[in-house]
């Protein structure tokens, strides 16, 4: 079998997949580009350190998401694939986001070969750890569910309970997953920066990709218990019946009263729905936190100008999941309006990131050098307009979808 | 149906036992606590209870699609959750959420399945007509999967499912949206299944249908 079950995607969709994959190859080029354009060999170096640090952030939180549950995990049940076609499937599935990663990542290290190597083997290190640790989630889950695993946690909340995660126990593992893939992502920067040049500075990753690769190698044989557990963990986080597992209460519709009241039911479930598929508040709170760091720190106007980029493009881009059947069924989304009002009700989820946004940009214009008040204008545009744009954009995609399944 | 549902081997004719299974979903209530059972082969038990009783949750768990909180599902001396892949070799599923592959025809989907299964050979093209024949899909067997109604997509699933050879058939509303010729033609293909030493557990909210197939009932709002 192929790393994907025969019949799963139509011509158009692969020829779409593998574009979608090209644009965002390209994007993260260019952005790069911008934000490296004015530096020098050791600002270069720097830079991909600092890189390196966001997108473990980013793997840390984000990776189980991307994972599972697998999209074809009911045909792959019928075809039964053994461990080692399983572990291909789901690698294969991985691969091409490193891949894509690696792009920024070779077009800052510029025209030092040292440093190409450098980052693109810290990229490829971290992404497989981060897949690699998040493959066996579901046993680790499943061990502190048994009271196998957790025991030194659990002791020490009985002692200390405010040292208790505001999740049930058994989704302890899942943010120990976060702190390793982070705590790995930043060794590596560290690592680097300390060997300084040479050869010195490919130690820390190829330690790594040894370090997983062994990993992986012991689990290869067994692999399916691990997949079939961690897609029935991660599925059983999300069913309906799962209860709240993000240890506090979703979002009243009371507190959408800033919603048109046509609109509100829908940005309210569409809010709700985001927050339960993606923890999106930690995915803006680290970028806001990025933002302000490289402002506070007087880093370039590239880089500053693409960790801005990405925050906007992270957090509204996320309104894409509303698009998806298992979030807002489409026959459902397309009896309960038109375009418009999609668009727009999309726009006013995406909208509710823009506060968090101007505060961070009011603090920097007292705190951070060359940040005025035009900055704050410019900024808040931006992400509205990229609000708008990609509220409008899922929106005629969905729409378009649609008619062309049910026509 | 002898050629369609041939008669199990002794060795493949093997219990599937739950052994002191509890399962609660992330920060919820127990949905299954202390449920203890066997399903025997040559049996067909029918999983009772009001909605939210679990009757799906337990058809996860025995599909390894979910795993128990505690306690352990074995099929013979396997757990199955320790080695799914061995497990699945023996099952065939109809899951209530149908999931098919879209870009293929429903005979293709089948041969999908025996040839990824290991149970391909000279026959099974007229094995699959045959089944195909049997839930009463008609000639739009052979457009894509895409393109079907509910009824024929649960037809193409439970034929999906039996191309597989299974000796274990694990069903979720297996019935739903087939209309009353597919729905006996359905429990016709299931009994004969039975009948030939295999083992079926189903949920279905139809008392009529459960009777007449089910050896036993499970009620798990008890």
């Amino acid at each position: 079998m192929s790393r994907r079950p025969p019949g799963e995607h139509g011509p158009r969709e692969r020829r779409l997949r593998a574009g979608g994959w090209l644009v965002l190859a390209v994007a993260l080029g260019a952005l790069a580009a911008t934000a490296s354009a004015s530096l020098d060999g050791p600002g270069r170096a720097r830079l991909l350190r600092v890189v390196g640090i966001l997108v473990a952030g980013g793997l840390a939180v984000g990776t189980p998401h991307l994972l599972f549950p697998d999209p074809a995990l009911r045909r792959l049940q019928l075809a039964n694939p053994a461990a080692r076609r399983l572990l291909r499937r789901q690698l294969g599935r991985w691969l091409p986001g490193v891949a894509v990663l690696t792009v920024p990542v070779a077009v800052i290290a510029g025209t030092d070969g040292g440093r190409i190597a450098e980052g693109v083997l810290s990229m490829a290190a971290l992404g497989l750890f981060a897949w690699a640790r998040a493959s066996t989630l579901g046993i680790r889950v499943r061990s502190w569910e048994r009271g196998d695993g957790g025991a030194a946690y659990r002791r020490a909340v009985a002692r200390h309970p405010r040292l208790r995660f505001q999740v049930p126990d058994e989704l302890v593992p899942s943010f120990a997953l976060t702190a390793e893939v982070f705590t790995a992502g930043s060794l590596l920067a560290i690592a680097g920066q300390a060997a300084g040049e040479g050869l010195g500075t490919l130690v820390a990753p190829v330690v790594l990709v040894l370090v997983t690769l062994a990993h992986v190698a012991r689990e290869r044989e067994t692999f399916d218990q691990a997949f079939w557990t961690t897609n029935g963990v991660w599925e059983d986080a999300f069913q309906p019946s799962g209860g709240s597992q993000e240890g506090r209460a979703p979002l009243a519709i009371e507190a959408v009263y800033w919603a048109p009241r046509a609109l509100r039911a829908r940005v309210w479930a569409g809010l709700v729905s985001l927050d339960r598929r993606l923890p999106l508040g930690r995915i803006a709170t680290l970028g806001l936190a990025l933002l302000a760091l490289t402002h506070l720190a007087g880093a370039g106007e590239g880089l500053r100008l693409a960790t801005l980029a990405l925050y906007v493009a992270a957090v509204n881009g996320a309104v894409v999941l509303t698009a998806v059947d298992a979030v807002v069924p489409g026959p459902l989304a397309h009896r309960l309006g038109g375009i418009g009002g999609w668009a727009l009700a999309r726009f006013l989820m995406n909208v509710r990131w823009l506060p968090p946004l101007a505060a961070t940009c009011l603090l920097l214009v007292w705190l951070a050098d060359g940040v005025g008040w035009t900055d704050l204008a410019v900024w808040t545009l931006v992400d509205l307009g990229a609000a708008a744009l990609s509220a409008v954009g899922v929106t005629v995609v969905s729409h378009t979808r649609f008619h062309r399944l049910h026509a | 149906m002898p050629d369609l549902v041939p008669p199990l081997s002794p060795d493949r004719r093997v219990p599937l036992a739950v052994e002191a299974v509890r399962k609660r979903y992330p920060g919820a209530d127990w949905v299954l606590y202390d449920l203890s059972h066997t399903f025997q082969p040559g049996t067909a038990t029918g999983l009772v209870g009001p909605n939210g009783s679990g009757k799906s949750t337990l058809l996860r768990v025995l599909s390894a699609l979910s795993p128990p909180t505690t306690g352990a599902v074995r099929y013979g001396t396997l757990d199955i959750h320790r080695r799914p892949h061995a497990y699945l070799q023996s099952v065939g599923v109809v899951h209530d959420k149908p999931d098919l592959p879209g870009y293929l025809t429903a005979v293709e989907t089948l041969a999908w399945v025996a040839r990824e299964r290991g149970v391909w050979d000279d026959a099974a093209a007229a094995r699959h007509a045959a089944l195909l024949d049997a839930v009463l899909l008609d000639e739009r067997r052979e457009q894509l999967t895409r393109t079907y109604s509910a009824g024929m997509t649960r037809k193409t699933q439970l034929a999906a499912a039996l191309a597989a050879r299974p000796a274990v058939l694990l069903l979720d509303e297996p019935f739903r949206a087939l209309d009353t010729a597919a729905t006996d033609a359905a429990l016709a293909l299931l009994a004969a299944f039975r009948d030939a030493g295999g083992l079926v557990v189903l949920s279905s909210h139809r008392a009529d249908l459960l009777d007449r197939l089910c050896d036993e009932r499970l009620d798990l709002g008890a």
